[in-house]
């Protein structure tokens, strides 16, 4: 009969999961989860990310691991995307992980921060900057870079007080990170006394934006403010600079990614990214900077902050003498870290205590701070 | 040779180079001069098709048994156990121990096997239901995700409004919210043929995806985190995961239960008739109105209840939840397994879902490469055997062109 | 409100384009190819390759661009071809959910192998080719159009004209019609049925590939999910002036194009593509036969 057919299957396949289940999990590493956006539109950003975090894992296992055990990368993929993020933290901690350093996009970090806390991994991202992340009271989580409040506010500042801009047009991805940044933008420009004519968000896989450039052109909008990735930061300049409008262009750290040069091209001109201090004429920066270059060709944005985290989080678990999330985390509020990008508090919500956000452009090709 | 054999290999020559360009090329990109360059690149190639080897193996392995079955003659021992197993099939123990068996899991399987066994189920559930529909009535659904994601979000946002909100009291509400939301849709699909329904399906799905990005209560693209109390709780001495897991499957053997009655009855055969003929079965006084409305709700309350048992057991929810490659997947499970057949879309359900997941320690790649064998499943599998793997004899003789 | 109006009939008529392959394979065959879509995507990276390959023989100049254009064109026509031979011509008598849903497999198929094949990214159209198109602008009174905006409604004229001259003055055109009239008819007047179906996948990938091509340089930048909104967009405007019919699918294809462009300006670029599936399912509902179609029979 049908019915007695299909359990004797299911008992097939509980069979089946009953072998692939007899592995004994390994004691003799410490595993660390690696999560972010290695394919897709965002790949570049992310996986440079995790190359730096993987240099770490290789300097502490040929400095003898971590708490005498060789460290074990469990390095996964989310695409970018919430629900794979979610997918890929549940899988990390079925491997048995005791860290995480990620994820990369906001929007992935929060949705998977849940699973982690439930399951007791410290995580440390280095480079999600949405505000929502730390403001949980999760104690186990903590970041190596700065906030959309402090990026936005520094973006809409320069906008109001050194370009002189009154209007500004903002448009935004509908992440997490992109519209979350997007609004602290308008927040802080209309605190400024300035006006914001144009608050529209565009689907993040949108490549024609001639008709919210056309309805841009209508407000008479100073200039254009992008909360979103490198990936559409490109296309929306080109296409804004092919409509012949010069307006200053202004977007945050998702597009201070080489990709965005090779395609903006020579259509890069009067353009603005908040981002981190320059790291690559830091002393202290060289040694990794000249592995990373090695092995994986030139940096991405994020490589260091990888480096950084992964840093941080095996000193802490070092000091603590244990890979137990509530020891550890009471260790890295206590201390402060030596890193290649100088040092580093955490207070208690899991923020740097000090962030520096300066305004970068792009000048022959190349970004650079702006003077 | 014989003409047969000259086109096939021609068809594979055309094939081979209406793709060569892309998958044994790459673009160089000048970045000052903007310009591109094709630059040949062999290494692409070969771990292009390296992803594809367990399709190959698969093939390579169909292929055989199909040569051997008629060469190897079956030992007598092997023939004996086959029909002592096959007379176990009447055993009345069979039931209650196959029901032990999978019951116990709970307690020997360990953490990550029971996350798939969950996931399984979920996604037999999901089957089940598209199976009403689409295999038992004949009306292709292409936005059964949108169902799904509803269930998810509906959990998700009735969490949020009354804060603590356990999953078991919520869930009859979601069932029959699903249940009207798919009769709502079903209406005025009513009239409207095989090919236009699956669309205006679609349709339906997309809009519902293009609406939880845009509103605030849904979060839009960030999703919604539920808050753990909603989720499946422990009890009765069973962590999280594997109170999930008994009550993944109890839903499951109730479903599958609930199914089968309603195909062995009236309503069943009613379904078949408009699959079959709809014109002549409504000149049989098969209500058929009816009949269509009922099968659009049913099969869009268990998408419902897929839809919140994930959102209890993952804890998250986004629009992505009902983006057309959810329902392709489910899709692709009940071709698989067998349109209108309930052990085999079951069987699909578990083998489509499975067999990537334990494949992937082995081939890193292959989640990369799961769409695309599912696409080249559903195609093949129509032309080949469109019954699926473990078809209903009933949906045999139709199916296949030329009757 | 001209630039309104050149951007909505330039969107507007590259889904006129697709809609007329969507339009003319359902003519021929009652079937709709839901692998329509990605024949468009397929042209849009033919043509990056194209001038790819064809820059390293020719040198980057505008030769390499129209020769990589004709062959991006007639790859995405060789694609359509395969799809006809492999997934739909031996499903032409089975029950109908087969053809569909093997376009369906189909579909996945194609996205998949583009994004593996290719990138799972975006890709960039070489500037360098579609830079002169661009730059060199038209004034009329406050707003400025493109050269390659008029390029892509010339073309789309054209092509079209073209079409119809194919359809209603060739022998092709009379076999064609002849059968999606009547299959079975047309067979025993010795119109070689399968040859004819198969011309017309042909054409309409063709005209896909081109509009393909076209979108490709307007945006700079593809993507291989492309075709999936594409192919929806497009089917919407088939299905919107009358599948079938093929005036009907240039008129919908514009009022898509130009409905898209308001939404963007009135309620906002979020709800655009909401829109369009709002169009489509109060279409079907209401009035399937769209604006210039004939009543749909029902196939039992």
């Amino acid at each position: 009969m049908v019915v007695k057919r299909r359990l004797s299957l299911l008992t097939l396949l509980v069979a089946a999961s009953l072998t692939t289940s007899c592995q004994k999990s390994e004691s003799t590493t410490i595993k660390i989860g690696i999560a972010g956006v290695q394919t897709g539109s965002d790949g570049q950003i992310g996986s440079t990310m995790i190359f730096g975090s993987q240099i770490a894992i290789d300097e502490w296992n040929a400095k003898g691991g971590l708490l005498g055990k060789k460290i074990e990368p469990v390095v996964r993929d989310d695409e970018g995307k919430p629900n794979q993020a979610v997918a890929v933290a549940q899988e990390i901690v079925a491997k048995g992980a005791v860290a995480v350093i990620g994820h990369f996009n906001s929007g992935c970090t929060i949705p998977s921060s849940e699973i982690y806390r439930q399951n007791g991994l410290i995580q440390i991202t280095p480079g999600s900057t949405n505000p929502q992340i730390t403001e949980r009271g999760f104690t186990n989580l903590f970041r190596v870079v700065g906030r959309d409040d402090q990026q936005g506010t520094v973006a809409a500042g320069f906008a109001r007080e050194r370009l002189k801009v009154s209007k500004i047009a903002i448009l935004h991805n509908k992440t997490a990170y992109g519209q979350g940044l997007a609004e602290e933008v308008r927040k802080t420009f209309e605190a400024n006394g300035g006006e914001v004519v144009l608050f529209s968000g565009i689907s993040s896989e949108e490549m024609d934006f001639r008709a919210n450039l056309s309805a841009i052109e209508k407000t008479g909008a100073e200039a254009v403010f992008w909360g979103g990735m490198y990936g559409q930061a490109a296309p929306l300049l080109t296409q804004l600079r092919d409509s012949g409008k010069n307006i200053p262009f202004i977007s945050g750290d998702g597009t201070i990614v080489k990709e965005f040069l090779d395609t903006a091209g020579p259509k890069a001109s009067n353009v603005f990214l908040t981002f981190g201090p320059d790291f690559k004429k830091l002393p202290a920066a060289q040694p990794f900077l000249e592995k990373y270059r090695a092995a994986h060709g030139e940096e991405g944005p994020y490589s260091i902050y990888g480096y950084d985290a992964a840093n941080i989080l095996f000193s802490a678990i070092e000091k603590a003498g244990t890979t137990d999330a509530v020891k550890v985390a009471e260790v890295l509020r206590a201390t402060r870290f030596e890193t290649c990008l100088g040092p580093v508090e955490f207070n208690d919500k899991g923020d740097l205590k000090q962030t520096n956000y300066v305004i970068w452009t792009v000048e022959n090709g190349a970004f650079t701070i702006l003077p | 040779m014989n003409r047969g054999l000259r086109n096939t290999l021609l068809g594979c020559l055309g094939l081979f180079a209406i793709t060569a360009p892309f998958i044994w090329f790459r673009l160089d990109y000048n970045t000052t001069a903007q310009t591109v360059e094709l630059i040949p690149a062999l290494s692409k190639g070969v771990k292009f098709f390296q992803g594809l080897l367990p399709v190959f193996i698969a093939l390579a392995a169909c292929f055989a048994w199909q040569r051997l079955q008629k060469k190897i003659s079956i030992p007598a021992a092997a023939q004996r156990s086959g029909q002592w197993l096959a007379r176990q099939q009447q055993n009345p123990l069979l039931l209650p121990a196959a029901g032990l068996l999978l019951f116990s899991a709970t307690f020997w399987l360990d953490a990550k096997n029971l996350n798939y066994a969950v996931t399984v189920g979920i996604f037999m559930l999901q089957a089940l239901g598209l199976n009403i529909t689409t295999g038992m009535t004949g009306l292709l659904v292409l936005g059964y995700a949108g169902f799904y994601a509803f269930g998810g979000y509906a959990f998700a946002i009735a969490q949020i409004l009354i804060p603590g909100l356990p999953w078991w009291a919520a869930l009859p509400f979601v069932f029959l919210a699903g249940g009207i939301l798919g009769w709502l849709v079903g209406l005025p699909c009513l009239r409207l043929r095989g090919d236009y329904l699956a669309i205006v399906t679609l349709g339906f799905a997309e809009s519902f995806r293009e609406l939880m990005r845009n509103l605030e209560i849904t979060g839009g693209d960030k999703g919604i985190s539920l808050a753990a109390s909603s989720k499946f709780q422990g009890m009765l001495g069973l962590n999280g995961l594997q109170s999930s897991y008994v009550f993944t499957l109890l839903a499951v053997i109730l479903s599958v239960f609930f199914i089968y009655r309603i195909y062995h009855s009236a309503i069943g055969r009613a379904w078949i008739a408009i699959r079959e003929d709809e014109i002549a079965a409504s000149s049989m006084g098969v209500p058929v109105v009816r009949m269509k409305l009922l099968a659009f709700a049913l099969s869009a309350a268990f998408a419902a209840l897929a839809g919140q048992f994930t959102a209890c057991h993952v804890g998250f929810i986004d629009p992505a939840s009902s983006a057309f490659e959810q329902s392709v997947i489910v899709l692709a499970m009940v071709i698989l397994g067998g349109m209108g057949s309930i052990p085999g879309v079951l069987l699909g359900s578990t083998l489509l879902y499975l067999i990537p997941t334990l494949l992937r320690d082995q081939f890193p790649s292959i989640s990369d490469y799961r769409l695309l064998i599912f696409g080249i499943i559903m195609v093949v599998m129509m032309l080949y055997r469109p019954q699926g793997l473990w078809g209903s004899k009933r949906h045999q003789l139709e199916l296949k062109a030329g009757s | 409100m001209i630039e309104f109006l050149v951007i909505g009939l330039t969107r507007g008529a590259t889904y006129a384009l697709v809609a007329l392959g969507y339009t003319m394979v359902y003519g021929i065959l009652g079937m709709i190819n839901f692998a329509h879509g990605e024949i468009y995507m397929i042209g849009m990276f033919a043509c990056v390759f194209a001038i790819g390959f064809l820059s390293t023989l020719l040198g980057p100049g505008t030769a390499a661009l129209l020769v990589a254009v004709l062959l991006a064109v007639g790859l995405a026509a060789a694609y359509g071809y395969s799809n006809e031979r492999i997934a739909y011509r031996h499903l032409r008598k089975a029950h109908l959910l087969a053809p569909l849903t093997s376009a369906i497999g189909l579909s996945i198929v194609l996205q998949n192998f583009i994004m593996l094949s290719v990138s799972k990214g975006k890709i960039d159209f070489p500037r360098h080719y579609s830079g002169p198109l661009i730059e060199t602008t038209f004034q009329i009174g406050s707003t400025t159009i493109t050269g390659l905006q008029i390029a892509i409604l010339v073309v789309t004229l054209l092509v079209m004209g073209g079409l119809f001259y194919l359809i209603y003055r060739t022998r092709m055109g009379i076999a064609m019609r002849a059968t999606s009239q009547d299959q079975r008819m047309a067979s025993l007047v010795g119109i070689p049925v399968n040859r004819t179906i198969a011309t017309t996948f042909v054409i309409g990938s063709a005209l896909a590939g081109l509009a393909g091509v076209m979108i490709a340089m307007y945006q700079g930048v593809l993507r291989f999910d492309s075709g999936y909104s594409m192919g929806l967009k497009a089917f919407t405007a088939a299905i919107l002036g009358g599948i079938g019919n093929i005036p009907g699918a240039v008129l919908g294809g514009l009022i898509i194009g130009l409905t898209e462009d308001a939404t963007s300006h009135t309620i906002g670029s979020d709800w655009k593509d909401c829109t369009t599936f709002i169009i489509l399912m109060l279409v079907l509902i209401l009035r399937p036969r769209g604006l210039l179609g004939e009543r749909v029979a029902d196939k039992v």
